[in-house]
């Protein structure tokens, strides 16, 4: 290019151009900022806390002092907590896919026009808010409830119960794991062009091999994000082992809100914090490597 | 077909209805071993829905399928051995070239070593061997093309369903991949039933093809055949220019396609017809020019002269004698 | 009904109504507001509501006094109450209520941190009815920081269709018969209290050591399942649904619980057990002294204070309540019920679970929590 002809386009590159520079700032501005307010500085605050030692509990004093001893102390105290947690959240997640997915499935291929209906019937549960749902469920899941009176009556033998045990607790993460998980296969099973599964038919694939070679790979991306979206909350979650369970099915999450409320144990509590996301965030980076990335690169 | 031999696809009588409209109204079709057939037609004539049904993606309300003389109209996709190249190609995104190819062998339980062996020929018959650990996002359209051959080709079906292959190249790979289709078909030895809306391309391929419309098969014939003696206006119309003249023989009309006619300033001979008229419009077409002429009752006649013919020089506007043989045309009902 | 109820009760039943009313408060109470005006925030169903017409207490207030009262019932878990508080105590600003309603050992707590004002008793001439147990308490030794708004006995409630047998004493909690089908509280020294003074501990001067044999008790009982939940006071569900054949409880909600479910009965185990009260407390800065006054003094009028007694059955702590209530034949065997007014038997039975050092109340939460939580 000459000279001449690079000086004549300087000339027009003027507000228009320059605007259209910063329109992409502006655009995550709002999302950045919120990440920043939200997630970068409480998570910046928590790493000097977790490494404090408390001089006044009420008061809240808290001292710098590099206590590692916090993390070394909560992890040998916790660390069964912690493992049931993530028991726990696994057996729902995984109880949420075996669920969710033959849902999705019947969602995209059988939905037709009641697809809208279906898809609104998993999420219109949820409009209920989570605590209200699990305190319906004591009533539900006690020993003289509507479900075990039932059960009882085909032959359950008496003093089997639902309430306060880990099945219950597990049975409400599997609940509130099931619109983030079908959601997000019912979207990626959409994408799959029926003339794909023609085409897997038509190689002498049974409907077992299409669906195993086929669908299921392809459909790899949303469930990854599904299981991701699950496991998560799932992990952290209060509110069902409080409700559900029993003094032996309490999860991680009940241990920091004691720990931070009950306890005044700041600095124990933010370590545990940090211990769980660190965990949270390694199971997901293993997940993602082993069965999201290639899956997630390819679409 | 030749009477009292087994066609490798038989149909009888098949009628396809969706939703009260007949898609597929009453067809009856014999495709012969080792034939290069066509369903030709404009979209919504029921060629891809005919297609569909002798996969087996879709059941027929009435009617008999038949593959190699087997009665196969309840059996699904995989119990039929037919494969199809699909008009997306329809390539597993997740699989490697490869794996795509070795799809169906894997599906039929061969042996790794067949395995290996046949996907490895397929490919180099479609000559994509260099490029099998690919992934088919990385190929161009014609690469892709070749892969879904190969992954049809693999299983040594009885006969290929092809639902318009070549629709989504550009005209130059269009070409090329029309050979390499007739050469893959020679080679295979196999059975080639292509669906296409494109006439040029169903003359150029076909032993044989069956004009559609509405549901229902029009002509069915040689390319010659169909081309030169269509049955009706609509058929002659669809495959190509046609001048559809009063015959002054009988009543009717008669058909002569464009390459009939010759342009000169002599008036015909006692052994040909002819008639004067003005050029309207000259298309240079490369090896011929297409000449728009109109004569004195207003009739527009079409001609295809070569570049070195006589009448090669005219100009719009000029008025000249458009000649033919006075034999020549096939008449056609009115 | 209504001590510490959980959660679960305030989101359900008040939670809600409650909302408004605080947001209110918090937009109007602003500094140096003298107007007359009252901030209070209370327990739910912790009070005579008006119902069919007939005015409640905080609708009786308003009216005589013509004070505007924002009355709350937005007091849910005392500990998460506290940690919301306690930002703008400890940096020294006043927060959005005059008063609140307590538990006498978080009331220890914000009167040893020096969050509480003390409270204009020289204005509340009945303040001088404050029953003669309840003066000078250990929570408050000087007893000008608190008030008792309803004080009550921690028991054992228990279903005797479930256990078949009348319950005696505190070991048939841990009875294998009733296994997973035993609840304790949340409420960690009416749950240790009761325990220690079953192993015979004095409860009054606690020390960790002596506590221990208790938690450990405590622990053992949890994992072998013999404990099926730790409870606030949606033990009451529980109870009714037959989730629990028996847990510890508290006297007023079983009083009324009773009343509509005559298998429940309510035992105060001989070897003793806790007396608590939650209480008023001004927080420091609360702008409307002389209006708080005014409303100490009405609720602590016998007459107001009988209607609240009726209402919620735990121990006022007004002297005069009983004959109040002995006057009307529809609140006569009110007067008569030993959980709402001890005898003497009675309370020979209770304890008041004495404060704690500030090191040592940590030892407590802590090995309480390693329990309940772990």
């Amino acid at each position: 290019m000459s000279a001449s002809r690079r000086s004549l386009r300087a000339e027009p590159r003027t507000a228009r151009t320059r605007r259209q520079d910063w329109l992409p700032w502006l655009l995550v501005a709002p999302g950045l900022t919120w990440l920043v307010l939200w997630f970068v500085l409480p998570l910046a605050q928590l790493l000097p806390v977790s490494l404090s030692d408390t001089a006044d509990r009420f008061r809240m004093t808290l001292v710098f002092s590099g206590r590692i001893a916090n993390y070394t102390e909560v992890i040998g105290q916790y660390t069964p907590v912690l493992a049931r947690s993530l028991v726990y959240a696994g057996a729902a997640t995984a109880l949420a896919v075996l669920i969710a997915y033959p849902l999705a499935w019947v969602i995209r291929f059988r939905g037709g026009r009641w697809k809208a209906v279906l898809l609104a019937l998993v999420v219109v549960p949820f409009f209920t808010p989570y605590l209200v749902r699990a305190i319906a469920w004591t009533t539900l899941l006690g020993d003289d409830g509507p479900l075990l009176s039932a059960l009882r009556a085909v032959g359950l033998p008496q003093g089997t119960r639902l309430l306060n045990t880990a099945f219950a607790v597990v049975g409400g993460l599997t609940y509130n794991a099931l619109p983030f998980m079908v959601l997000p296969i019912t979207l990626s099973l959409e994408r799959i062009p029926t003339e794909l599964l023609d085409a897997a038919r038509d190689l002498q694939g049974g409907p077992w091999t299409v669906f195993r070679r086929v669908v299921l790979p392809l459909s790899a991306p949303g469930l990854a994000a599904g299981i991701v979206l699950s496991l998560i909350p799932a992990a952290g979650d209060v509110v069902n082992p409080q409700f559900l369970g029993g003094p032996n099915n309490r999860m991680i999450g009940n241990v920091m809100q004691s720990l931070m409320l009950v306890q005044r144990q700041l600095p124990r509590g933010a370590a545990l914090a940090l211990v769980l996301m660190a965990l949270m965030t390694a199971t997901v980076v293993v997940h993602v490597r082993r069965h999201g990335s290639s899956d997630l690169t390819l679409t | 077909m030749i009477p009292g031999e087994f066609g490798v696809i038989e149909l009888q009588g098949v009628h396809r209805r969706y939703a009260g409209t007949a898609a597929v109204d009453g067809i009856d079709l014999a495709m012969a071993p080792g034939e290069f057939f066509s369903l030709l037609g404009p979209s919504g004539c029921g060629k891809t829905t005919t297609l569909r049904l002798i996969a087996g993606f879709e059941r027929p309300d009435a009617g008999v399928i038949r593959l190699l003389g087997q009665d196969v109209t309840g059996l699904p996709p995989h119990r039929r051995r037919v494969n199809t190249v699909f008009q997306h190609y329809a390539l597993f995104p997740h699989l490697s070239v490869w794996d795509n190819v070795a799809f169906g062998p894997r599906n039929h339980r061969l042996p790794e070593p067949e395995v290996r062996r046949r996907v490895g020929e397929a490919l180099e018959r479609v000559r994509m061997g260099e490029l099998a650990r690919r992934r088919p996002a990385q190929l161009s359209g014609g690469q892709q093309q070749r892969v879904a051959l190969a992954r049809a080709l693999v299983n040594e079906p009885a006969a290929l369903l092809l639902d318009e292959p070549l629709a989504a190249l550009d005209a130059g790979l269009r070409r090329t991949m029309q050979q390499e289709l007739k050469r893959i078909q020679r080679e295979a030895g196999i059975g080639f039933l292509l669906v296409t809306h494109d006439q040029d391309e169903a003359l150029a391929l076909s032993d044989r093809l069956a004009v559609m419309q509405s549901g229902r098969i029009a002509q069915c014939g040689s390319p010659r055949e169909v081309y030169d003696r269509p049955v009706n206006e609509w058929v002659a119309g669809f495959l190509g220019r046609a001048n559809l003249l009063a015959d002054p023989l009988g009543q009717g009309l008669r058909m002569l396609r464009p390459e009939q006619l010759s342009l000169r300033g002599e008036a015909p001979l006692a052994t040909e017809a002819g008639r004067r008229a003005q050029v309207e419009a000259v298309a240079f077409q490369g090896a011929t020019l297409q000449v728009v002429l109109r004569d004195g009752d207003g009739q527009e006649l079409v001609a295809r002269i070569g570049r070195r013919d006589p009448g090669a020089e005219v100009r719009v506007g000029e008025v000249i004698w458009v000649v033919w043989p006075a034999q020549a045309g096939h008449p056609l009902p009115s | 009904m209504g001590r510490r109820r959980f959660l679960r009760h305030a989101l359900l039943a008040g939670g809600t109504a409650a909302l408004g009313p605080a947001l209110l408060a918090a937009c109007r109470s602003g500094g140096g507001d003298r107007s007359r005006r009252l901030v209070i925030s209370n327990w739910p169903l912790y009070i005579d509501p008006t119902s069919d017409g007939v005015p409640g207490t905080v609708d009786r207030f308003r009216k005589q006094t013509g004070i505007e009262v924002s009355y709350s019932e937005d007091q849910n878990d005392s500990v998460a109450f506290f940690a919301k508080i306690q930002p703008e105590l400890s940096a020294g600003r006043p927060i959005a209520q005059d008063l609140f309603v307590t538990p006498y050992w978080l009331a220890a707590r914000l009167i040893r941190l020096g969050w509480a004002d003390p409270l204009p008793l020289e204005e509340v001439a009945n303040a001088a009815r404050l029953i003669p147990t309840l003066r000078k308490p250990s929570w408050d030794p000087s007893g000008r920081f608190t008030l008792p708004w309803q004080s009550g006995i921690t028991g054992i409630a228990y279903n005797i269709e479930a256990t078949g047998r009348p319950l005696t004493s505190v070991d048939d909690l841990f009875d294998p018969r009733l296994k997973g089908k035993v609840g304790f509280l949340t409420e960690m020294r009416d749950t240790m209290g009761m325990l220690m003074l079953a192993d015979g501990k004095d409860i009054t001067q606690p020390t960790f050591a002596a506590a221990e044999p208790s938690f450990a008790r405590l622990e053992r009982a949890k994992k072998d399942g013999q404990i099926r939940a730790f409870t606030g006071n949606d033990y009451q569900d529980d109870l009714l649904a037959g989730n629990f054949a028996a847990c510890v409880a508290w006297s007023g909600d079983v009083a009324q619980l009773a009343l509509e479910q005559p298998k429940l009965r309510f035992l105060v185990p001989a070897t003793g057990t806790t007396l608590w009260a939650d209480v008023m407390v001004m927080p420091k800065g609360a702008p409307h002294r002389r209006e708080a006054a005014e409303w100490m003094n009405f609720v602590y009028d016998p007459v107001h204070a009988a209607r609240i007694a009726a209402a919620v059955k735990y121990i006022s702590p007004v002297q005069g309540v009983q004959e109040v209530l002995a006057r009307t034949s529809d609140t006569a065997a009110l007067a008569r019920n030993p959980l709402m007014f001890p005898d003497r038997a009675m309370e020979a039975r209770l304890k008041v679970f004495g404060p704690l050092a500030p090191a040592e109340e940590a030892q407590f939460d802590e090995r309480f929590a390693s329990i309940t939580e772990g």
